[in-house]
């Protein structure tokens, strides 16, 4: 019995080393891009630092990576969030979106936020100053409501 | 006299039962009968005022949908087409216990090419 206990955690701690050799692409493009909501709307800095500070990590091509984040399983587990937030809604290429698709990403943004689904609580958990509390929700929704609604205004054009 | 007001008084409550009658079968925007036929098979059961989905109706709520910004009906009909197109509408354990309510390939492409008909004309276009 002890025996096999032993076996099994060998087992266990050989998979977890090899698992660390086998680690995800990184999500590091350059962090400015001509196509990135801010170049493409009028963003005020205060609510492109909100939006940086709680969403870009998964909602962009340029993740801030913790230190954990560099051993598997975790590596793995953000590389399928951050997959599945830029396919979601991808501030970097905001720019390269139809005008529809804009006006939904930004009506999204507002009714996430307001809902709590975003940003996730497994983010906020740990990033805890991702947290956005009734005031930064606000300002968000108010800014995403008013751009959709100029975009909207501005006609169908692409 | 008392005869009339009786009458009134039961004409004006058959005329009350009636229109809630008509309001609950007959929401949101233009819908043609095929596709409202699909949204009451599949949709409506937790995306109306009745249902006892709090999370459902906060994500779609069709009786709400004259009180939508522009904005926000244009969102919403695009993830109309695209959670049916992915197969995250009608969610899988609802589907499990009944199974009629599965989307076909066929009435995917009915109600996309009506959300993306009515996306165009809110968004200015024809």
């Amino acid at each position: 019995m002890r025996k096999a206990v032993k076996i099994a955690g060998l087992i266990l701690a050989g998979a977890f080393f090899i698992a660390q050799f086998i680690q995800p692409d990184k999500n590091l493009q350059e962090q400015a891009s001509e196509h990135d909501l801010v170049s493409t709307l009028e963003v005020p800095d205060q609510l492109a630092n909100l939006l940086k500070n709680s969403c870009y990590d998964c909602h962009s091509n340029h993740t801030r990576y913790p230190w954990y984040s560099k051993i598997s399983p975790l590596s793995w587990y953000l590389y399928k969030h951050i997959e599945e937030g830029k396919e979601a809604l991808n501030f970097s290429e905001f720019g390269l979106l139809e005008k529809r698709k804009m006006i939904s990403g930004l009506s999204g943004v507002c009714e996430l936020i307001e809902s709590g689904s975003m940003p996730l609580v497994s983010f906020t958990l740990i990033h805890r100053d991702a947290r956005l509390d009734e005031d930064e929700q606000r300002i968000i929704c108010e800014w995403s409501e008013a751009e959709a609604g100029k975009l909207l205004k501005s006609g169908p054009g692409s | 006299m008392k005869k009339l007001i009786v009458s009134l008084a039961v004409s004006a409550i058959l005329l009350l039962v009636f229109q809630s009658f008509v309001f609950k079968t007959a929401p949101a925007p233009d819908i043609p009968a095929d596709v409202n036929e699909i949204l009451k098979t599949s949709c409506y059961g937790c995306h109306t005022q009745e249902s006892s989905s709090k999370k459902a109706k906060i994500a779609l709520n069709f009786d709400k949908w004259d009180d939508y910004k522009d904005t926000k009906k244009i969102s919403k009909l695009d993830a109309i087409c695209e959670v049916i197109s992915k197969d995250k509408m009608p969610p899988e354990k609802y589907l499990k216990d009944s199974p009629e309510k599965a989307l076909s390939d066929d009435q995917k492409v009915a109600v996309c090419s009506w959300t993306d008909k009515e996306a165009t004309k809110l968004m200015g276009g024809n």
